[in-house]
This record gives C-alpha cells, structure tokens and sequence, in this order.
C-alpha cells in the first residue's frame, strides 16, 4: 500500500472512525457487534481508498458502514429482520406525534439516562431507527440522509416524526415511575 | 409526479432540527406563542434531541478497536492478539466479508437495473427536476448559496457534493448569477445553478451522465418548461416559468459560454 494511500486512509477513516462507530453502535444495538461491524467496514474502506473522490469523507465512511451493518444483521439476525414492506406496515401504525399529554413533560426527557434511551430506540423498527441514528447520532442533514438512504426527503421527515412520536411513547412507563419515586 | 405533504409533526421535527428557514422558523414560533400544546410538543421535541445527542456523545471507538484498524492502515495484520477475550468471542472474517462482496455484486445488479428503468423513464427524471425547481420556488430562498460569483458557487458545489459542473458567467447576457443549491433526484444529490432574468428565476441542473443518461429533450409541467443538453460528463437540465422561446435562448448562451470557456 503506498504512502499516499495510508494518509488518505487515516484522514478518511481514522478521523471518522466515532462517528462510523456510532452509527454501528445505534443500528446493532450492542457494542460487540459494532465493533465487528466497524473493522469489516474499515478493511472494505481500506481496499477501495483508492476509489475515494474527494469530497464528503464522514459520509463515505457512513455509507460503507450502514452497508456493513445491514450485512452483518442479515447473516447474524436474520429471524430479527423482517422483510421491508413488513417494516413499512409496522410503522405505519406509529403515528406522527402522541398526544402530549400522554407522554413526559420536556424537563424529564432532558434528563432520560443513556440506556432509557437505548431501550427505546430497539423499540423502533429498523428502517425507522435507522433515520434517527443518522440524524442525532451522526448529526446528518435532512439531504445528507435522503442521500445516503437514496429516499425521497419527504420519507425522510416522515419516518423521523414517527419516530421521536414512539420514542416520547415508550419512554412514558419509565418517566412516571421516576416521578412517583 | 411527487406529492409534497405538509403537516405540523413534519414543521414540529424540521424546527427542532433546525432545518426551517429564518422566515418559517419566524412563523413556526409565531404559532407556539398562540398555542401552548404546540409549544409543549415544540419543548419536548427539543429535550428529546438533546437527551438523545447527549448520549451519543458519549459513544467512542473503544481504543482497541482505534488501534486494530490504525494497524490496517500501516500494513500491519489486523487480526487481533489471540489471548484477548476480543479474539476469542470475535467471528471468523472471511464468510464477512464474501457476504459483503456478494451484496455489492448484487447492489451492482440492482443498479444498472435502476438506470434501465431511469433511461426508460426519461420524462421522469426532467419532471423530478421541475419540481425540485418549483419546491425551491415555494421556499423562502430559491438557492442554498446566494452570490452572484462563480468563485463562491463553484468552491461550495466542491465541499458540499464533491462534484462541481462549470459555472459559466452569462451577466452580460443579462442573465445573473443568484446562486447554487443542492438538489436530491432519485437519491443523487446534485448541483443545481440558479441564475435570475428579470423576475424569473431559471435552475440549471447537473446531473453526471455517467447516472442519468438520454434524459427527455423537452418537458413542461404545471407551467414549468424544462429543456435538456448533454455536454461532457454531465446532462444539463435547465428549468423555468419563463416562456419556452426564452428558456432555449438561455440554453442557448449557457452552451455558448461553457463553450467559449467563460466558465471555471
């Protein structure tokens, strides 16, 4: 490998690699299998660097790594994964946004502990989890995920709302337990 | 055609994520004074991002995780040390990785079968462009830069999409340079150069031919007229409300000028 392509390689993926972590944390779920998932992502990002344009580094990075994941969840999980069109069915039952007062007030969510959270991100299904980890977890634009997931923007904002309406849901048991304690 | 969906859940998450514009921000805002289950939803929506960004701060590759692919890029093996307990409960690469060159293949498949259908379909592709023309009409700005020089728009195009198409300067045709904006068109995001002729805004798009190829010539919807030309690597679709006789004399000049290398 030569001496250009190993700096490229640390200026693409090394100076990304919490961010790409990140993103196989939030879609796998545990860090042992993003850890897994990452190094595939890395040797695959090794060997085509030299295919790398230029350009938007962290979303090269990403890109190879939702791949990676999505690899790796079909040979490991295939009883988890539903088909996609099962997927869009069960989201369509999540609705855009719960009626506030049937979730927590602001000041509690403010103060939800990591693996609140984490549980009720695995609530999710995957095509939905997947759009708010590329959104909070990998500070992603509307555009950049509509880029990278190849759907329409509006499915993208869609699949969003949805998604924050059943995290504030399923946060709800754990908030008032916490306020009746 | 696209059906553009407006609700309040969609306003809600876009201002939470700070993706509104000054002026519907102005107005969302203006909304949740007047309405406090909005603004409570508004509240929640934002502690819901912060909690949410808090946590993944905290998210780092693990350091021996850093140092294993720090050595691929070295060269060095990246298999980890056999006695850590990392090694032990870590899965053979090699199914990994055929697996992962099996869905590239298949992903490879998948696409040319996605430009069957996009050349098939030629008229969609010019009618997707109209309406990113007519979405960024709708929105309080038409571009997502806005100078009048080329040196500005192109450098952006360059760290924005890594993929930047001459930017000719056709002031002294009358037509000035307003600006560039991204577009998303069958999941590529690409260039879109925004030039102003009177009160009329004319969108040029760019889009690498390498993807979209034999886009339809002319096309017209919903009082847009677009016309289509091929130059080097990339299909020009240029869109606009002007009449069609003034959108191919743009054309016309823009050609001219890329030609002529009033472009950089």
């Amino acid at each position: 490998m030569s001496e250009t392509s190993q700096q490229l390689f640390r200026e693409v993926v090394l100076s990304n690699l919490d961010s790409a972590y990140r993103l196989a944390r939030g879609l796998t779920g545990n860090s042992a299998d993003a850890d897994d998932v990452v190094q595939e992502a890395c040797l695959r990002a090794l060997k085509g660097i030299d295919g790398f344009a230029g350009g938007n580094a962290k979303a090269w990075l990403l890109t190879i790594t939702r791949n990676a994941a999505f690899t790796f969840m079909a040979r490991n999980r295939s009883r988890m994964l539903v088909l996609e069109g099962d997927q869009e069915e069960a989201g369509r039952a999540l609705e855009d946004t719960p009626d506030p007062g049937a979730t927590p007030e602001a000041g509690l969510i403010a103060k939800t502990d990591a693996a609140a959270l984490e549980a009720a991100l695995a609530s999710l299904p995957q095509p939905f989890r997947e759009i708010i980890i590329l959104r909070e977890y990998n500070d992603l634009s509307y555009k950049e995920i509509a880029e990278m997931t190849r759907l329409p923007i509006g499915t993208v904002m869609s699949r969003l709302a949805r998604a924050r309406g059943q995290l504030l849901r399923a946060l709800a048991p754990e908030m008032a337990g916490r306020a009746a304690s | 055609m696209i059906e553009t969906k407006f609700d309040a859940a969609w306003m809600l998450n876009a201002a939470a994520d700070g993706e509104l514009d000054a002026m519907s921000l102005a107005s969302f805002e203006r909304h949740c004074a007047g309405d406090p289950a909005l603004a409570a939803r508004y509240a929640q929506m934002r502690a819901l991002r912060g909690a949410m960004r808090g946590a993944s701060a905290n998210l780092r590759a693990p350091d021996d995780l850093r140092a294993r692919i720090a050595a691929m890029a070295a060269g060095e093996s990246a298999a980890p040390q056999s006695d850590s307990v990392a090694a032990m409960r870590r899965r053979p690469r090699f199914p990994m990785a055929a697996a992962v060159a099996l869905s590239l293949a298949a992903g490879g498949i998948a696409e040319r079968l996605f430009s069957d259908f996009v050349s098939a379909k030629a008229d969609r592709v010019a009618m997707l462009i109209i309406d990113d023309h007519r979405r960024a009409m709708l929105a309080s700005s038409p571009i997502d830069v806005a100078s009048d020089d080329r040196h500005t728009v192109k450098p952006w195009f360059d760290a924005k999409l890594a993929l930047s198409p001459p930017v000719v300067d056709l002031a002294a045709k009358g037509y000035a340079l307003a600006g560039g904006r991204a577009d998303v068109v069958d999941g590529a995001a690409v260039p879109s150069l925004v030039y102003r002729l009177r009160e009329h805004f004319i969108s040029v798009t760019a889009l690498p031919a390498a993807r979209f190829s034999g886009i339809a010539a002319r096309a017209e919807a919903n009082g847009y007229a677009a016309t289509a030309w091929r130059d080097g690597a990339f299909e020009y679709v240029a869109v606009s409300d002007l009449p069609r006789s003034d959108l191919e004399a743009f054309a016309a000049a823009f050609r001219a000028g890329a030609e002529a290398g009033e472009a950089r």
